[in-house]
């Protein structure tokens, strides 16, 4: 990728970041009572707002990550915590998908096929995105001790 | 592990780390680097420059010792 785009992608996610932030306070407050109507909903929000700050929190690392691309230092052990940070936070959010999906159908009831499956879907998906980003995150563990003895080579 | 004594030899030889460093060809850094034993290799061509200049083996640079 050209130092630009790095450098506009960098700009997205700080965007992100605050708009994520802005919109999420007003609809923490809003949203309930838009919905009252439908109890299951409001339950599920319990799960969906959680959810909203760890997506937030991917976001945010991902950003810390541009900056060390902007320096040209990708290969550093920051970044490798970083992208374990992410996995770690894409399992909990599959996990928190999970007890949504359980709290749909054992306790609330709710068979709305639909519901069930983007739940389903969702859970699935971080699960994957999880195992995908701690997969990189051991390669850019190795590909940095290998920059490190590649370096430390006289 | 491996004991780099190159300090030694260096000593022995009366030869500044700078004058090293321009007569082998590296930066005095990785010349600290390397008499510090941080580096976690040598180049065979560098091995061979540090003997050519300090008139010496590699074994009177670089040492094994057994770790306890």
């Amino acid at each position: 990728m050209f130092p630009k785009e790095i450098d506009k992608m960098g700009h997205l996610l700080k965007i992100i970041v605050i708009v994520g932030i802005v919109l999420a306070i007003p609809s923490i407050i809003l949203v309930p009572f838009l919905l009252s109507n439908n109890y299951s909903i409001i339950y599920s929000m319990l799960i969906v707002y959680p959810n909203g700050g760890l997506m937030l929190g991917i976001s945010y690392q991902f950003y810390k990550m541009f900056d060390s691309l902007e320096k040209k230092e990708p290969f550093t052990m920051k970044n490798v915590k970083i992208l374990q940070t992410t996995g770690y936070l894409s399992f909990i959010m599959s996990a928190l998908w999970l007890l949504d999906l359980l709290l749909m159908i054992l306790v609330i009831h709710n068979t709305y096929i639909n519901y069930i499956l983007v739940l389903l879907f969702l859970m699935i998906l971080f699960f994957g995105v999880g195992i995908a980003l701690w997969t990189l995150s051991l390669l850019l563990h190795q590909a940095t001790e290998y920059k490190e003895e590649n370096d430390l080579t006289i | 592990m491996i004991i780099v004594n190159l300090d030694v030899m260096m000593a022995k030889r009366k030869i500044s780390s700078q004058e090293l460093a321009e007569k082998v060809g590296i930066t005095q850094a990785n010349l600290s680097i390397l008499k510090t034993g941080k580096g976690k290799a040598i180049r065979f061509s560098t091995l061979e420059k540090i003997c050519e200049v300090l008139d010496c083996k590699p074994g009177d640079i670089l040492d094994y010792e057994k770790e306890k």
